[in-house]
């Protein structure tokens, strides 16, 4: 099993910590209101333990939106609400711009460009950090379980990946929503290099 | 012609008429042409652009690349990205490239102080 010592884990945690801020403030102008987070949680587990733990969390579908990530560090990031919540994000974040009667016609473009832009700002501070360039995909809408959206598939079942997650929440809407980084675990050991990096220049 | 011309370019449909409702709310009478992508954009060089709102993550070219194309054919205009990717080293190579850097989310501020740019 990979292993990180207390302050690289900790190190992690606060990276996510100021990345998860920093999208967390990008909604908070969205909606015009306070968005609460949890401690970020992480975790080193296989891709379809990480899945299984993603769906108990969960008592519904989920559907969202999925970034590829590339260059310091490579995975995927994703951006989560209950399924039946979407078109209520989608009507708070677009306001009058569309008609009602257009707002289902919309639903997954929308919430691409929320998920690029949420994604996009947790992905920029984590660069940032680094002092290196990551490179994102553009924004896919998905929806399902957590082992259809953490593509988990026979081949890839036992793949280590680190699991980032932090909940969010909007209190007025009884919104709650995940965002994951998913890193592929060649890429593990070089992002560990890169906080030591960080670490030992403190 | 009194109006002046704006570029939208972004892949975001979503985007586009959000920059667009509040382009038409302070000018109705300025000409709007949309792109979802550069090699989209660079068919309208004919039409004389006096303000480009471009977005950075796009299908094909970046958004720097095709800035860099059009200020090269409208030096005049001005060129702003607006853009969800707020890296530091993109932001960098905007203003190395001497175009105005906004960050998404798009507000209403956001947009007009891009169009102040050309009023």
């Amino acid at each position: 099993m990979f292993e990180i010592t207390e302050l690289q884990r900790d190190y992690i945690t606060e990276v996510l910590n100021i990345s998860m801020g920093s999208a967390a403030s990008v909604l908070s102008e969205m909606v015009s209101e306070e968005v609460g987070l949890s401690v970020p949680e992480v975790d080193f587990l296989p891709r379809s333990i990480a899945a299984e733990k993603f769906d108990q969390s969960n008592v519904s579908t989920m559907s969202g939106v999925t970034q590829s990530i590339s260059g310091a560090i490579y995975g995927d990031a994703l951006l989560m609400f209950p399924e039946e919540k979407t078109l209520s994000i989608v009507r708070i974040l677009l306001g009058e711009t569309v008609p009602v009667e257009s707002l289902t016609e919309m639903e997954q473009e929308a919430m691409c460009e929320i998920g690029n832009i949420i994604l996009n700002s947790v992905v920029s501070s984590v660069a940032d950090i680094l002092k290196k360039e990551i490179v994102s995909s553009l924004p896919r809408f998905i929806k399902g379980t957590g082992i259809e959206v953490f593509s988990v598939e026979a081949s890839n079942n036992d793949d280590l990946v680190m699991f980032l997650k932090v909940d969010f929440g909007l209190e007025s809407q009884s919104i709650n929503g995940y965002v994951t980084l998913i890193l592929n675990v060649d890429s593990l050991q070089d992002f560990i290099d890169q906080l030591d990096e960080q670490i030992n220049a403190l | 012609m009194d109006g002046k011309k704006v570029l939208i370019v972004d892949d975001s449909r979503v985007s586009r008429m959000l920059i667009k409702s509040v382009v038409v709310d302070r000018h109705p009478e300025w000409g709007i042409v949309e792109s979802g992508s550069g090699d989209e954009a660079l068919t309208h060089v004919d039409e004389g652009i006096d303000l480009m709102i471009i977005d950075f993550n796009m299908p094909g070219m970046d958004g720097i690349t095709l800035a860099e194309k059009m200020k090269d054919l409208y030096p005049a205009a001005y060129i702003s990205m607006l853009t969800a990717n707020v890296q530091e080293s993109i932001q960098q190579r905007a203003n190395e490239l001497g175009i105005g850097f906004e960050k998404k989310p798009i507000t209403e501020d956001k947009i007009a102080n891009i169009i102040s740019q050309v009023e």
